[in-house]
Order: structure tokens, then C-alpha cells, then sequence
């Protein structure tokens, strides 16, 4: 009794998700019934409906197990766009549509704002207004609720554009909506890009089975040893006690903390496709090895591109692109960096209910303005303004000698060399000289880039907003004194030394990501190309590597400094 | 192209997903089989360390151990009274010219100070209990004419003045009083209630360079050839290496929070070999000090003349092995003319980690009673609490799990603790016992490592250890 009350009732102690084993088991059951869906000689469309029922009921109560009763938000959500959807297409007035549009997307964002900024809100409203509201209710964030509507959204803007034709059974529809690879992290998937699958029959070949065991595999192992091991044996303690730790242990935390965040994100996104694969539906690729890329724009490319393709179709081009400015035409240039901050603003807002990643947001869209601005100079420019900014932070460390200034000075110092070569060189000739060595230092600048505006990127979940920003802003204080602060350099190879496991890991999944696409590609093919015999004993090996990594002891604690 | 169909693939799924299970079951027995060595920690590692002087002596029983620290003799140091141990205090010969910037010059000199506040002092004793809890109104009665100190000793748990903040700020709210107590020349770690800088001839204080940092409690290359420590159990000293003769050896300190207790302090009392007191202007929240000349400085203290003052003293990485290297000249004189009424003693959780059996508690628990009798004889005034360690977990098979001899230790400590006479509280306990660490890391009250607390954490563990004296 106890079992099945296990398996078929949500506890909020544990959750379904693709880390546990319980999800595989869940996994099999389903694609067994999935099986005899498809096996059919002829997949008719009765069948295809059926199979899209199956796997909706089958979200459905993956939801369930995930949220609880937040199934039914996710229900509603699916009925009423559903309907806007129909009611959008129908109407033949585009204004009129235009109407019903913009009731559909404050629904949609009505249910986003109600569950994840009302805190947020509530908390800006009284620091604006000096009052004293609070809310009464605990409200709990319902698990994948920022995917699912930002996706319904898509759905009901594609269908005014006329991209993308209704859905016609809401069932199908419901499918779509959430399909359970994808339901809680994404990536979101647009509507023009899925509802065509909807009709398609199943299909699978060997080697596309071989490819989707790699995504999951290779997830799989993302998530478990490079972003959960290294979070508990290490950056978790550092995030939380920075003081605990020295300068070059907080610096080493913090790169790699960008390295968990991109393996436990992508990591999951990877299993989402290659599940989703396996009944033979496409997602689309998330992460493009983003920390190759050679500036921040490039780094907005290749991360979370859902989203990014998302903010692009649905929040910057509405907002005018590079062509207008709150509606007037105006300097490209200007509406372009104005709107593109705007989206970043919003996009650091997605992330989180609390003003830390509205600064997150807003660091890497100054990133992006001030490196697309830089590239349009010369080298004179370049040069000099590299010099002012330099001489301007020495001498700024020379009247407030702290660690923040410190360590702006030692990077901005570091800069300027490289700039004098650079300088030098573009004074003697305009040839490419070894383009290798600039793509290596344009990577490496761009790499601590994204990593020191991580210090806003990470705060906990389960605070309130108020509390999250103090603790945010308190985590990124000390991180930045202790790496700003003086170091003793002493502790550095015991450091590494008791901490090999923890930095081989780092190193190896650096090393990884940065391997050229092509080599990855060559060895994801060559893996879907082993008999099917061979990919099981790889799932096994794969599967027995995860657990020894979940069940190893932890990493004793050591102090350095005293 | 080769194609795999659909049940297939389910067989595969299902075949593998028991196979996974099975091996799964195996794994785990020969892992419960075949549990990990835990390893004493090396007391002789000169880089760095689990613990501090930690020590496993395999005594069979817990009594076998305390019988052979009752025959041993304490401290060589401790054959003098407290009361001839004030005299010998370190000499105070030189004036406080030199040393002070923003105050009112200072004409006590130390000895006034002392004879003052010990006319004042009440002889309270470590008989202030009730049933094994504190008549905090009769420890600290005499507030109001006198400045009472409690000295809240501990392990990382309370660095950044975590748990220590919440008490001082009641007790000061019931018994007045301001100021933050000591503070170390040199701060190495943030604290939540003081920003404080120490700069030289207007660079910012580094590791290296300045004052030397000598610390009991740190690897052996942190130490000193003598006992003089101070009552921190820290010394900043500034030798013939630094001095070139005109160094500025600039010491700054203000308040993080405004309107809090410790936000409020009227002087500064500098504890080291040219000791002076520092008056301030009243309601100061913060203080710049300059020092100049060789001198070892062993805190700082911010106070008021009345009231009670709290010292937040942390020690990381410590198991509370170390009172016994401290000089005992000092530490009397500075309990003495504190009129020091509670010592807290918070340590244990470094050495949980290491600990699997009962000998290795037992172990622990014999020592620390060593310390814990030195501190009584240094301190007849003061009554002594003892707070054992949080709880603490670790992930083991996946699964965030206590670490099995806290409750051992736990009781061990309380057990001795009423051998000594002295007060116990179980934080432990307190926080609901084992399994309480995860729930408050899921509550955001304790930190992602399972030992440490967050600030809310912190402050609500000192807000039960409070309700606790009350």
C-alpha cells in the first residue's frame, strides 16, 4: 500500500527528476506502452493522436509528481491559450486580434508575475513608496512555470503572426504544452518549431537511438559529476562562507562555479533531448559550448539559446531592434544598444525574483554595449582608452586601496599589456597576425567576463527576495575581498594537492567543453554507430560512473588560512 | 538506414533498468561492507590542518581518561594564585601618547583601571546556577556601576560574530552596555557587525608586510617560541622588522549596523604591552587608532565603562585544545580586570568529522576537561558554559546524513561538564538532534556544507541559546 502511495502521490521531498531512479523506471513503463502505440504498421492519424494523448496524460503526471496539485495551473494554462489560439485565428480584424492577443499574454504572465514576483513586487513597491506591505501567503513557485508560459506565449504570438496554424485538438495541444522532457528546464520550445511534429509519424533510425543515448549519457554525467560533485565538494562551501576560504580558493570557486552552472543546466537539457529524441521528437540545441565564445554577444548565442532566441523574437524585435526606439526611428546604433539592455534587463529578471539578477542582467548587457562599441574603434582608440581606463584605476587604488579596486587594477593592468601588443602590432602591419593567440585571449576575456558576473547569478531559492539581495550582494562582497585581498601564494599547491579530485574534475570538464565541435561530433557519431550491444554496456558503465560519484564520500574540510 | 524498433528499445530500457537496480543493491552492500578508513588527523602537518594540537589517546573508557588527567598536573605555569598572576601582568611601561589619534588623552594608566573595576567586581562564582541553568540576574547584577564581560569562545560556528551577535545585543539590551568587545589588531575575517581595516604608512594591510600574526590555534608555522598569546589566543606583533622607525600602523573599525547595541561605545582598551584605555566620545561608532614602536598588541577592545560586553573570539579549525598554551598570567589578569562573569565555550564539530567510535569521544572529552579546568582556576569570578557542537551532516550514499557520534559526543560533554560543574547546552538538542542540520539547510538557516549556519541561522541559534540563560 505504502508503495503504491509512493508511486502515484506527490511528495514535495521528491520530486521526479532525471537524476533519480525512479525517473527511469518511469521512463521504461511509459515508452513500453509508447511502443505498442507505435508499432503499428500503419501509423494513422486515430494512432498519432493517441500517442500524443498517451504522452500528455504521461506529462501530465509527471507534473504531477513534480508540483503537486500546480498540475492544475499548467491544465488552465493549456485550455485557455488553447482557445486564445483558436479565438486569435478566427477573429479577422487584426486589431481585434491584436485585442485578444494582449489578453492572452497578461493571462499568461498574470499566472508568471502572481507566482514568481509577487514577493519581488511587493518588496520594490515599499522601498519606492516607504511602506510596509507583505504578503500574508506563502506563495510557492510551481516548478517550470517560467518555461511553460514563456512557451504558451510563443504559441498564441506565432498564431497572430499567422506562423504557425492552431492547434486543433486541444489534446494535441496540451502534448505541446507539456510534454515532460522539456516541462520543467526547458528548452523552451516554440511553437512553430514542435506543433509540425505533432502530425509527423514516429520514426527512429539505429543511429539516431545511438545519438540520443549520447545526449542522455552524456547529461546525465554533466549533471552528476561536473555540476553536483563539484557543487558539494567544494563551490557550495565557498559560495556560502567565503571568508572560510583564500583568495585563490575563492577565485577557483568562482570559475568554477560557471562551470557548474553551464553542466548542470546543459546537463539537464540534454537529457530533455535525448529523451524527447527517443520518442522521436526534436528540441532544439541549448547550449553551443558557450564559454568558446569570443565576446559577449557570441556568449548570448551559444547560452540557453532558447531563451535567447525567444527574448530575441518576442521581447527585442517587438521593442523596436535596431530599427526603432520606443516607436521612433532613430540611430541604429542607439535603438540597437538601448533595446538589446532592455531585453538583457528582462532576461536577468527571467532568471530570478530579486535584484541581483536584474544586476546580472543588466552587467552582461553593458558587456555587450561596451565590447560592440570597442570593436568599432581603431587602434589608436584602443590603445589609448585602454591606457586612460588603466591609469585612471591605478590611481583610483592609490586613493581607496581596497581589495574591489585591487583586483579591477591587476585585470585592467593585464589588459593594457596585451592592448600594447596589440597597439604595436597594428602600428607595424594590418595583417591577421596568429589568429589563434587573439581567439585564445578573446575567449579568456570573455570567459572571466561571464564568470565574475556569476557573483550576481547565484542566490538561494528558498529566500525571500529581500533576504536573497543581501545575501547575493553580501556572497559577492566577500568573494571579491578575499580574491581582491592580499594572497599567500604558499597555500596554492596544497590547495591543489588536497583538492585534486575536485580541480582534475575542473580542468577535464574545461577541457571538454573546449574541444573543437568537429572532434565532438566525430565521437558522438562514432558512439551511435556501435551495435546496440555495446551502447547498452556504455549506458551501464555510464550509470555505474554517475553513482559511484553520487554515493563518494565528501571532500574533508581544510583550512588554509587562519 | 538500419532501424531499431520501438518495443526494442522498451525491452532494452526495462532490461537495463533492472539490470541498474540489481547492481545497484550490490554496490551498495559492499559499500556498507567496506566502509572508507577515517583517518586520526595528522598533528604534525606544518601547512595546514583538520584541527588544531588534536590528539587520539585510546583510552578504553571515558573515567580511565579522567583519572589520568586528575593525576597529571595542570599547567606548570598554574602554581600562582590569579590574585599574584595580576602583578605579573606583561609591563605596561610606556605611555599612550604615541598610540592614540581620535580621542580624549588617556591619564590612567592600567593599574587604576584594574583596582578600580575590581572594587566593583561582585565574587560571583560558577555557582550561579539553578538546576543546571544560569541566575543570569546575579551573574551580571553590578552592571550598572561596572563593566561585566562574557568571553564567547568557538570554532568557525561563530566566526563573523554569528551566534554571539544575538546574545550580545540581549544582553546588552537587558544589563546596558555597548561596543563590540575584543577585536584583533589584524581581522582576517569579515565580520557581520564591524568593518575594520588596518593599513601601514597608508597601504592596505596584507597577509605579509606587517604586523606579524602569531596564533594559537593556527599551523605550527603560525606559532610563537613563548606562550604569550593574549586572550584572543592571537598576537599581532610589530618587531625590529618592521619598525624603520616611522611606521603608522593605522587600526580602523566602525559599525555595520547603526541603532544596534554594539553600534555604541565610549571607549577603546588596547590589550597588549603598552596597554592604555582610549576615551572616546560617547555613542562612538567607530574608532581610528594609530600605533606606533615595537609593541604586541592582543586585541582591541570597543566598550563602555558600564554594561555588559560580549567578545566574539573564533577560532577556526579548532577542537579547544589550546587553553593550556596560553599564559596563564595573561588570561587571569585579562579575566580579572574584565570582571569576566561567563566564559562560553563552543567547540567540538572539528573533530565530529573524525570521530567513529566512542574511545575517540571519550577521548576528546577527557582532554577538553584539561582546558576546561584551567580556565576554571584562571577564572574563579566566572561561571563557564559549555556549547557543544551543532548538528552536522555530510552527503553519504547521495543522502545528506548525521554524522553517527554527535549524539555520543553530545552526551560525553554534558556528562563532563556536570563532572566539572559546569554549564552545558546542547545546540544539538536544541536544534531538534540529528537530522535537524538538513532542514535548516532546506530552511536556508545553515549553510550548503551541513555544519556551518547562514546568518539567519545564526541568529536564531543565538536566539535559543538566550531563551536558554533566560
Amino acid at each position: 500500500m505504502d508503495a503504491i502511495k509512493y508511486i502515484f502521490t506527490f511528495d514535495a521531498a521528491h520530486p521526479l527528476l532525471f537524476t533519480r531512479f525512479y525517473f527511469w523506471v518511469f521512463l521504461a513503463i511509459v515508452y513500453m506502452v509508447f511502443s505498442f502505440i507505435v508499432s503499428a504498421k500503419e501509423q494513422t492519424k486515430k494512432r498519432l493522436h493517441l500517442r500524443n494523448v498517451w504522452l500528455m496524460l504521461v506529462s501530465w503526471f509527471f507534473y504531477y509528481k513534480t508540483s503537486g496539485l500546480f498540475l492544475s495551473l499548467l491544465v488552465g494554462l493549456t485550455l485557455s491559450n488553447w482557445i486564445f489560439g483558436k479565438v486569435i485565428h478566427a477573429t479577422k480584424r487584426r486589431w481585434m486580434a491584436g485585442i485578444w492577443l494582449t489578453i492572452a499574454i497578461i493571462t499568461d504572465l498574470s499566472a508568471l508575475f502572481y507566482y514568481k514576483y509577487a514577493y519581488f513586487g511587493v518588496d520594490v513597491f515599499n522601498s519606492l513608496f516607504g511602506t510596509g506591505y507583505s504578503i500574508v501567503d506563502q506563495i510557492i513557485l510551481p516548478v517550470g512555470i517560467s518555461f511553460y508560459t514563456f512557451q504558451v506565449i510563443s504559441y498564441v504570438v506565432d498564431v497572430f503572426r499567422r506562423q504557425v496554424e492552431p492547434v486543433r485538438n486541444i489534446l494535441d495541444f496540451g502534448f505541446y504544452v507539456s510534454f515532460f522532457p522539456q516541462l520543467v528546464a526547458g528548452p523552451i520550445v516554440r511553437a512553430s518549431e514542435f506543433v509540425p511534429q505533432l502530425y509527423k509519424p514516429y520514426h527512429l533510425s539505429k543511429r539516431l537511438f545511438g545519438i540520443a543515448v549520447f545526449w542522455i549519457l552524456n547529461g546525465l554525467l554533466k549533471k552528476i559529476i561536473l555540476s553536483d560533485y563539484l557543487a558539494v565538494n567544494f563551490i557550495d562551501r565557498v559560495f556560502n562562507n567565503p571568508t572560510l576560504f583564500t583568495g585563490p580558493e575563492n577565485l577557483f570557486a568562482l570559475f568554477a562555479y560557471s562551470l557548474q552552472v553551464y553542466a548542470d543546466f546543459s546537463g539537464y537539457t540534454d537529457i530533455a533531448i535525448g529523451v524527447a529524441m527517443l520518442f522521436g521528437f526534436y528540441l532544439p540545441k541549448n547550449f553551443d559550448s558557450p564559454y568558446k565564445s569570443r565576446n559577449p554577444q557570441e556568449f548570448w548565442r551559444r547560452w540557453h539559446q532558447s531563451l535567447s532566441r525567444w527574448l530575441k523574437s518576442y521581447v527585442y524585435i517587438p521593442l523596436g531592434g535596431n530599427r526603432t526606439l520606443f516607436g521612433k526611428k532613430t540611430n541604429k546604433l542607439l535603438a540597437a544598444n538601448v533595446n538589446s539592455f532592455t531585453t538583457m534587463l528582462i532576461g536577468g529578471l527571467w532568471h530570478g525574483a530579486s535584484w541581483n539578477f536584474v544586476i546580472w542582467g543588466a552587467l552582461n548587457g553593458i558587456g555587450m554595449i561596451v565590447n560592440k562599441v570597442w570593436r568599432e574603434w581603431n587602434g589608436h582608440g584602443k590603445f589609448f582608452s585602454m591606457t586612460a581606463l588603466t591609469a585612471a584605476q591605478l590611481v583610483i587604488r592609490q586613493f581607496y586601496p581596497l581589495p574591489v579596486w585591487h583586483l579591477f587594477t591587476v585585470w585592467a593592468m593585464l589588459v593594457w599589456v596585451v592592448s600594447v601588443v596589440r597597439y604595436l602590432k597594428w602600428l607595424w602591419t594590418d595583417r591577421d597576425f596568429a589568429p589563434w593567440l587573439q581567439t585564445v585571449w578573446a575567449i579568456v576575456q570573455t570567459f572571466t567576463f561571464v564568470t565574475f558576473t556569476r557573483l550576481f547569478f547565484r542566490a538561494s531559492s528558498n529566500l525571500d527576495p529581500a533576504t536573497a539581495n543581501r545575501v547575493a550582494w553580501e556572497t559577492a562582497t566577500n568573494m571579491v575581498n578575499q580574491i581582491g585581498g592580499a594572497w599567500d601564494n604558499t597555500i596554492i599547491l596544497p590547495f591543489v594537492t588536497e583538492y585534486w579530485k575536485v580541480v582534475a574534475l575542473f580542468v577535464a570538464g574545461m577541457i571538454i567543453h573546449w574541444l573543437p565541435a568537429r572532434f565532438k561530433q566525430r565521437y558522438r557519431i562514432l558512439f551511435a554507430s556501435l551495435p546496440v550491444w555495446a551502447i547498452c554496456i556504455a549506458i551501464i558503465a555510464g550509470v555505474a560512473l554517475a553513482y559511484v560519484f553520487i554515493t563518494a564520500d565528501m571532500q574533508p574540510f581544510i583550512y588554509f588560512q587562519f | 538506414m538500419e532501424k531499431i524498433k520501438p518495443w526494442q528499445i522498451g525491452v532494452i530500457m526495462l532490461v537495463l533498468v533492472g539490470l541498474i537496480a540489481v547492481g545497484k543493491e550490490y554496490w551498495d552492500t559492499w559499500r556498507a561492507d567496506h566502509p572508507t578508513e577515517v583517518n586520526a588527523p595528522a598533528d604534525n602537518d606544518e601547512e595546514h590542518l583538520f584541527l588544531t594540537d588534536s590528539l587520539w589517546v585510546d583510552y578504553s573508557d571515558l573515567d580511565e581518561a579522567v583519572a589520568k588527567h586528575d593525576s597529571a598536573a595542570l599547567d606548570s605555569s598554574l602554581t600562582e594564585t590569579p590574585d599574584t598572576i595580576s602583578e605579573k601582568r606583561v609591563p605596561s611601561t610606556e605611555n599612550s601618547d604615541t598610540i592614540s589619534e581620535k580621542r580624549v588623552p588617556s591619564t590612567e594608566n592600567s593599574d587604576t583601571i584594574s583596582e578600580e573595576k575590581s572594587r566593583s567586581s561582585l565574587v560571583v562564582g560558577r555557582s550561579i546556577t539553578n538546576n543546571g541553568k544560569l541566575l543570569l540576574d546575579s551573574l551580571f547584577q553590578g552592571s550598572d556601576t561596572c563593566s561585566l564581560r562574557v568571553v564567547h569562545y568557538g570554532d568557525s560556528q561563530i566566526e563573523e560574530d554569528r551566534m554571539s551577535m544575538s546574545l550580545r545585543r540581549n544582553l546588552q539590551a537587558r544589563y546596558g552596555g555597548g561596543g563590540v568587545g575584543l577585536l584583533p589588531l589584524f581581522q582576517t575575517v569579515p565580520s557581520r557587525t564591524v568593518r575594520q581595516t588596518l593599513t601601514m604608512n597608508g597601504e592596505m594591510q596584507a597577509a605579509k608586510g606587517g604586523p606579524k600574526r602569531y596564533l594559537v590555534y593556527g599551523p605550527k608555522k603560525m606559532r610563537r617560541d613563548n606562550s604569550l598569546y593574549g586572550p584572543m589566543g592571537q598576537v599581532a606583533v610589530m618587531d625590529d622588522s618592521l619598525v624603520a622607525g616611522s611606521e603608522d600602523i593605522v587600526f580602523h573599525a566602525e559599525m555595520k549596523q547603526k541603532k544596534k547595541s554594539e553600534s555604541y561605545f565610549s571607549q577603546a582598551h588596547i590589550w597588549g604591552t603598552k596597554d592604555s584605555l582610549i576615551l572616546l566620545p560617547d555613542s562612538s561608532s567607530s574608532v581610528t587608532i594609530t600605533l606606533q614602536g615595537k609593541q604586541e598588541v592582543y586585541g582591541i577592545s570597543l566598550e563602555t565603562p558600564t554594561g555588559v560586553q560580549l567578545d566574539n573570539i573564533p577560532m577556526r579549525g579548532c577542537s579547544g585544545y589550546i587553553f593550556c598554551q596560553i599564559d596563564s598570567a595573561q588570561l587571569a589578569r585579562y579575566y580579572a580586570e574584565t570582571n569576566t562573569r561567563l566564559i562560553i565555550l563552543q567547540f567540538g564539530g572539528n573533530m565530529i568529522p573524525h570521530m567513529t567510535t566512542e574511545k575517540n569521544v571519550n577521548a576528546y572529552v577527557a582532554e577538553m576537561r584539561r582546558h576546561i579546568r584551567y580556565l576554571k582556576q584562571l577564572a574563579p569570578q566566572a561561571a563557564l558554559l559549555f556549547i557543544g557542537p551543532s548538528d552536522m551532516c555530510r552527503l553519504k550514499e547521495g543522502v545528506w546524513t548525521s554524522y553517527e557520534m554527535l549524539p555520543n559526543l553530545d552526551a560525553a560533554l554534558r556528562r563532563a561538564c556536570e563532572k566539572e560543574d559546569i554549564l552545558y547546552w546542547s545546540l544539538f538538542e536544541s536544534m531538534g538532534g540529528a537530522g535537524a542540520m538538513e532542514s535548516w539547510m532546506q530552511q536556508g538557516k545553515a549553510c550548503e556544507d551541513g555544519i556551518h549556519f547562514t546568518p539567519k541561522g545564526a541568529a536564531e541559534a543565538g536566539d535559543m541559546l538566550w531563551n536558554w540563560m533566560r
